[in-house]
């Protein structure tokens, strides 16, 4: 008589260890072998058709940032954003020094809300980048990318700073960094626009605002930077 | 020829071979051919047609203790008991999962509010002694204010409908207690709360609790006006005490007086009464009935 | 059956019984996940079960909000407001909606106030200006009256409702009064667009 798909007991050997291990190994193995079409399939297919909808076999954003000129309006999302000029400002009331003596940079861009809600300083903050200039403070940094936040905002209608923006209500706004006295002064730099899109926080139940990568919505390289530290 | 189990076996329909039982009852991992080998043949309990009728398995046949039955035998029998027997454990599971699915930020919501919401420890009769973390307090008196001027001698002014009150409480700080200060309500009949020294009433003479400051000049000034039941001594000014003093090693007595903005027609019943560092627990003193 | 013990045969016959219930039973998961994230989307933010409890009123009414009564009393509007003795524009209007606050059981005040409009736009109080309101408490049962001030497009339009609530922060679990205010016309917004003297705030002096 054959025995082949069970262990004969008397054949394991005396050590009841041995024994036991070849029981559950062969039985998981076996279990395995023939359900294992099965189960690879409906992984593979509950995986795929999870992925669909919900976006995983979307085109991953290709290299190319759009490029948008000086003073033309493009959507970022919660707010249509028009840059018009890099500036280095002089000492305000308003701007504090993390450390005596830095300069300040800013990005002046006409803005507004297009979402339905009062956009707060934070989240238009979050929204743009500098790049291409040296010895920026960061004294908040962008957790993916480890570029430096904005320092601050103001509004350039009363010179305040800016706690929020309005929907429907455009403002001119100075977004602005601070950077290290002993760095280069910056020729041009790069402004970067983030394009951010409504989220949800269970917290306060709000929606918070999230960008969908690590790549900038929009781009405006080599944009000459004024001086008007004297006024 | 019958299988351990008691099962009915399907026989080949030529000369079967002798062979010993395949399924001893010590291997299950054996069985469960034998149960698909019945599925596929019989999905009904009911033997099929097409096998050899057996001797069924008469209950005159000696009943062993079969092998235990597989998982697939138990699930097949399970299928047969009612739907409650089936889900009774679900069901038993089902008021926790929805209480913890639903109740998690509502539980920490709720956790929030209670923090703000201030309790009582103990309600102390008119004119006796409470105790609030080491510090010991009594209600004096409330009364209405009739004073018309503040302390620059200005005319008080008020909200419009309201009328100011001033407790006084005696504070006894033990030998060797540093004073933690303390925070009042006065309560009325309806169960408000009001705070004292509220906006408005900055320009008006008031006496704090005593609270000793790690740095500065010292304790907190306090008249020692009202009789405390232990002896007391002076309690040292500000100018004298040396810059971070240590708690005094004499117990201090000491009157309080505090204001309080009542709407016209309030009636205090209770003054709360907690020690700083006792907040939000408080000492319900019940005010005598004397109050004007 | 072989005496061979199973085959392969009967392993795949088997998995033949077995399959289609694996498939359905995994299909039915894939649904049911669908279907909940489908729902997550349409319900929009948070789960709801700690949304505020909203009372609503009209404007002279008294609504209970919890720790506070308030009223609206009503509200009005130009270019530009007086604000730490400065005057201060916008490139929209300004709307000031009057109202009162009594304290119930507990000293407090105004914490949150959000103005929404006919196109479903909200307005968070402006940071523009000083809010006295927002700042002002009071013992129980005594009232404080003041103006709050919300910065608004100039194409804002009616019906156009405020809402009011004691928390500053978080007003999860806790009432918010929501008022309806007066009529807001196009010539309304026009009419106070074009009034240039600056607005003072009125209220209770603290």
């Amino acid at each position: 008589m054959s025995t082949r798909g069970r262990t004969p007991p008397s054949r394991a050997g005396s050590d009841p260890v041995a024994r036991l291990g070849k029981i559950v190994a062969g039985r998981t193995l076996t279990r395995l072998f023939r359900t294992a079409p099965a189960v690879s399939g409906l992984v593979v297919g509950f995986g795929v058709l999870v992925c669909l909808p919900t976006g995983g076999f979307d085109k991953v954003r290709d290299d190319e940032i759009p490029v948008v000129a000086l003073g033309d309006p493009f959507d970022a999302g919660f707010m249509t954003v028009s840059v018009t000029a890099v500036r280095l400002l002089p000492d305000a009331d308003v701007l504090f020094h993390t450390h005596p003596g830095d300069r300040w940079i800013a990005v002046v861009a006409e803005i507004e809300v297009t979402d339905d809600r009062t956009l707060n300083e934070l989240s238009l903050k979050s929204a743009f980048r500098l790049t291409g200039v040296q010895g920026l403070r960061g004294n908040v940094k962008d957790s993916l990318t480890g570029e430096a936040l904005p320092d601050a905002a103001v509004l350039a209608r009363d010179s305040q700073n800016l706690i929020s923006l309005q929907p429907g209500v455009p403002e001119r706004v100075g977004i602005v960094w601070e950077q290290d006295p002993a760095a280069p002064l910056p020729r041009t730099a790069q402004v970067e626009v983030y394009h951010f899109t409504e989220g949800v926080n269970t917290i306060g139940g709000d929606s918070h605002y999230w960008r969908p990568g690590a790549d900038p919505g929009a781009k405006l390289p080599d944009v000459p930077v004024q001086d008007r530290r004297k006024g | 020829m019958s299988a351990a189990g008691g099962r009915p076996v399907e026989r080949p329909v030529t000369d079967p071979p002798t062979w010993p039982p395949l399924w001893p009852p010590v291997q299950p991992p054996v069985q469960p051919p034998v149960q698909s080998m019945v599925r596929l043949s019989a999905p009904a309990v009911a033997p099929p047609s097409a096998v050899t009728p057996v001797p069924p398995l008469a209950p005159e046949e000696p009943l062993e203790p079969g092998p235990p039955p597989s998982r697939r035998a138990r699930r097949a029998g399970h299928q047969d008991a009612g739907w409650l027997r089936r889900n009774a454990w679900g069901l038993v599971a089902l008021p926790f999962a929805v209480t913890l699915a639903v109740g998690w930020d509502v539980h920490v919501v709720l956790n929030q509010r209670a923090a703000e919401r201030p309790s009582v420890t103990a309600t102390v009769p008119a004119g006796g002694w409470g105790t609030s973390g080491q510090v010991r307090y009594r209600v004096a008196s409330v009364d209405r204010v009739t004073e018309r001027l503040d302390k620059y001698g200005l005319p008080v002014k008020l909200p419009a409908g309201s009328v100011l009150w001033r407790s006084h409480v005696d504070v006894v700080v033990p030998a060797g207690v540093k004073a933690p200060g303390c925070v009042t309500r006065l309560v009325d009949r309806e169960g408000r709360r009001f705070d004292d020294g509220p906006r408005g009433t900055s320009a008006l003479k008031a006496t704090p609790c005593p609270l000793d400051v790690d740095d500065g000049p010292g304790t907190g000034t306090g008249t020692s006006a009202g009789a405390p039941p232990a002896g007391s001594s002076a309690p040292p000014s500000r100018s004298a005490a040396p810059p971070t003093p240590p708690p005094p090693s004499t117990e201090r007595a000491v009157q309080v007086s505090l204001l309080y903005l009542l709407p016209d027609g309030a009636r205090p019943t209770q003054l709360w009464i907690a020690s700083t560092d006792q907040v939000p627990h408080y000492l319900a003193l019940t005010v005598p009935s004397t109050a004007s | 059956m072989s005496p061979l013990g199973p085959g392969l045969a009967d392993r795949a016959r088997e998995t033949a019984v077995r399959l289609p219930r694996l498939l359905t039973a995994g299909v039915l998961v894939v649904l049911t996940v669908l279907a909940g994230s489908w729902l997550d989307r349409v319900n929009g933010p948070g789960n709801g079960d700690d949304r505020p409890f909203v009372v609503t009123g009209r404007t002279g009414e008294t609504v209970d909000a919890r720790k506070l009564d308030v009223a609206v009393l009503g509200m009005r509007g130009g270019a530009v407001i007086t604000s730490y003795h400065k005057p201060v524009d916008t490139a929209g209007v300004w709307l000031l909606v009057r109202i009162r606050v009594t304290p119930r059981s507990e000293s407090g005040g105004l914490g949150w106030a959000r103005l929404t409009d006919g196109r479903g736009r909200r307005f968070n109080l402006t940071g523009r200006v000083d809010q006295p309101m927002t700042v002002t408490t009071s013992q129980p049962g005594l009232p404080i009256e003041g103006e709050l001030v919300f910065e608004v497009p100039r194409d804002v339009m009616g019906p156009i409702s405020v809402q009011l609530a004691f928390p500053p922060i978080d007003q999860r679990m806790d009432a918010v009064a929501e008022v309806e205010l007066p009529e807001l016309t196009a010539a309304t917004v026009a009419g106070w667009v074009a009034t240039t003297a600056p607005l003072t705030l009125a209220g209770t002096p603290s």
